[in-house]
């Protein structure tokens, strides 16, 4: 096994070496593989600090999301029109979809879920637009599955009080309580590595595509590794998250 | 090189948040509002239909019963009115008759006075004649009452016993 | 030249991810035919189960890239 400290560092090293040396494709793969896993580059932002790039798209993602649910919400009205009819029924079936998986409780944990499915979508699909999409770098996706874990744990202490979350460990038998602790660490991180190695390796697999035919080849294949693998990966993310949210709100029979 | 992974986690945790605030402002909330007072209004109007379709119900049945009532009034309206006018006109019939019966038996009195009194100036009349006759052939006058009288009680007889009071 | 090795075992890992998600495919599709009216719940199910076998073909994957590149 490795570290995140030390894979990191290696990593950083030879995205350092790639960087000097330049060149053919196992090169840029280096390169590649090397920025998601160590950081990709710093931007410096007005010469004040530096931050690295997948924060710089994720603001420009903040920006066009931002702008984009202006615009789309602009005049609703009570007989809604096509554009709000689409928007309607996606938020419903959002809505519908938390309720099924969380219980009464859903409006409370809806909008976050929402964020996170929103923003890996438009992170996933960024590279349509020629963005580098920040789900490629570890950090990204390192923080969505923290927060996902942190809001599941703190849901299940939240609502169970003190005792109830801590019993929680121990059910549905105490013979279980290793693994259920094991969970609280291989949960985040098989959400956060899924996530993250999925889009690379749709990267890499698109890139060595090109390499091999540029021509009108690579179009086919970015419709699957780029869009449908993007959303099914959003899919999962949110279904994911939502149910091990759903499991540690449940309640008692 | 390390800080740039964790300073990546640390902005992203502070950009989900941020997104967060921001999608929940103006996409989420104002969907799901949106979304869920039409619902609101949906069930409302569907009470408010349910209990307008009862209140309808109702006066339907109230306007059925009246009808019904009305109906029946005027069925007995009519038979009432069928009977007062049959009882008129029996009455007016039985008027009538009567009235009838009394202009045919005055007719008849009439007539039969008439008659009788026909009779006798034709008797009166048929026995100065035969006196005349008898004076004539007896040759003398026979201008005494006594005689006049006679014969008008002789014809009177003769009269009844031929016709036996036929008249 | 074990490097090479190593990656190659790692991306092993794809086979078990191959045969799960085909068992998965399989059962879903018998599922489906045998109770249409439940083919969305069995589709979500499906499509979550597909995920987490395929994960471990991305984590092989990975591990492959990185015993490669990352020596």
């Amino acid at each position: 096994m490795f570290s995140y400290k030390s894979l990191s560092e290696a990593a950083a090293k030879v995205y350092d070496e790639s960087r000097r040396k330049g060149g053919g494709i196992l090169d840029k793969l280096k390169e590649v593989l090397a920025e998601s896993m160590a950081g990709t580059p710093a931007v410096s932002v007005f010469g004040l600090f530096s931050v690295p790039q997948s924060v710089v798209v994720t603001w420009i993602l903040m920006a066009l999301l931002t702008g984009a649910s202006l615009i789309l919400t602009r005049g609703m009205q009570r007989i809604p029109n096509g554009r709000q009819t689409l928007l309607e029924l996606g938020v419903g079936t959002f809505n519908h979809f938390c309720e099924e998986n969380l219980g009464r409780h859903w409006r409370v944990f809806a909008p976050w879920l929402f964020t996170v499915a929103v923003y890996i979508a438009a992170a996933n699909l960024s590279g349509l637009i020629g963005l580098a999409p920040p789900t490629r770098d570890l950090a990204v996706t390192a923080a969505l599955a923290l927060m996902s874990m942190l809001l599941i744990y703190g849901a299940q202490f939240r609502f169970r009080g003190l005792g109830g979350g801590l019993k929680k460990f121990a059910q549905p038998m105490p013979v279980l309580l290793p693994i259920n602790l094991m969970e609280v660490f291989i949960r985040p991180l098989s959400l956060c590595m899924r996530l993250f190695g999925n889009v690379l390796a749709a990267y890499v697999i698109m890139e060595m595509i090109k390499t091999l035919a540029p021509a009108v080849v690579p179009v086919a294949f970015s419709l699957y590794f780029d869009i449908f693998d993007g959303l099914i990966q959003t899919l999962v993310f949110v279904f994911l998250t939502a149910l091990f949210l759903g499991e540690s709100i449940e309640e008692e029979e | 090189m390390l800080h740039i992974g964790w300073s990546g986690l640390l902005w992203t945790v502070i950009n989900l948040l941020v997104l967060c605030l921001l999608l929940k402002k103006f996409l989420w909330q104002p969907v799901t509002d949106k979304i869920e007072s039409r619902q609101k209004e949906i069930r409302q109007n569907l009470a408010v239909a349910e209990e307008q379709r009862i209140q309808a119900a109702k006066v339907k049945a109230d306007y059925d019963a009246r009808l019904a009532q009305a109906e029946r009034e005027s069925q007995e309206l009519l038979r009432q009115a069928e009977d007062r006018g049959r009882r008129e006109y029996q009455a007016i019939l039985a008027s009538a008759r009567t009235a009838a019966e009394a202009l045919a038996g005055e007719t008849q009195r009439q007539l039969e006075g008439e008659r009788s009194a026909m009779l006798a100036a034709v008797r009166k009349e048929v026995a100065g004649l035969a006196m005349l006759a008898a004076s004539q052939v007896a040759g003398r006058q026979l201008g005494s009452g006594d005689d006049r009288a006679l014969l008008e009680e002789f014809l009177a007889e003769g009269t009844l016993a031929e016709t036996g009071g036929g008249l | 030249m074990t490097l090479a090795i190593g990656a190659a075992l790692a991306v092993f890992t794809g086979i078990g991810a191959g045969i799960g998600i085909g068992i998965a495919t399989g059962k879903a599709a018998e599922s489906i035919a045998r109770q249409p009216e439940a083919a969305d719940k069995i589709r979500g199910t499906f499509i979550l189960g597909a995920a987490l076998a395929e994960a471990t073909a991305i984590y092989g994957f990975i591990t492959a890239l990185a015993i490669i590149i990352l020596k």
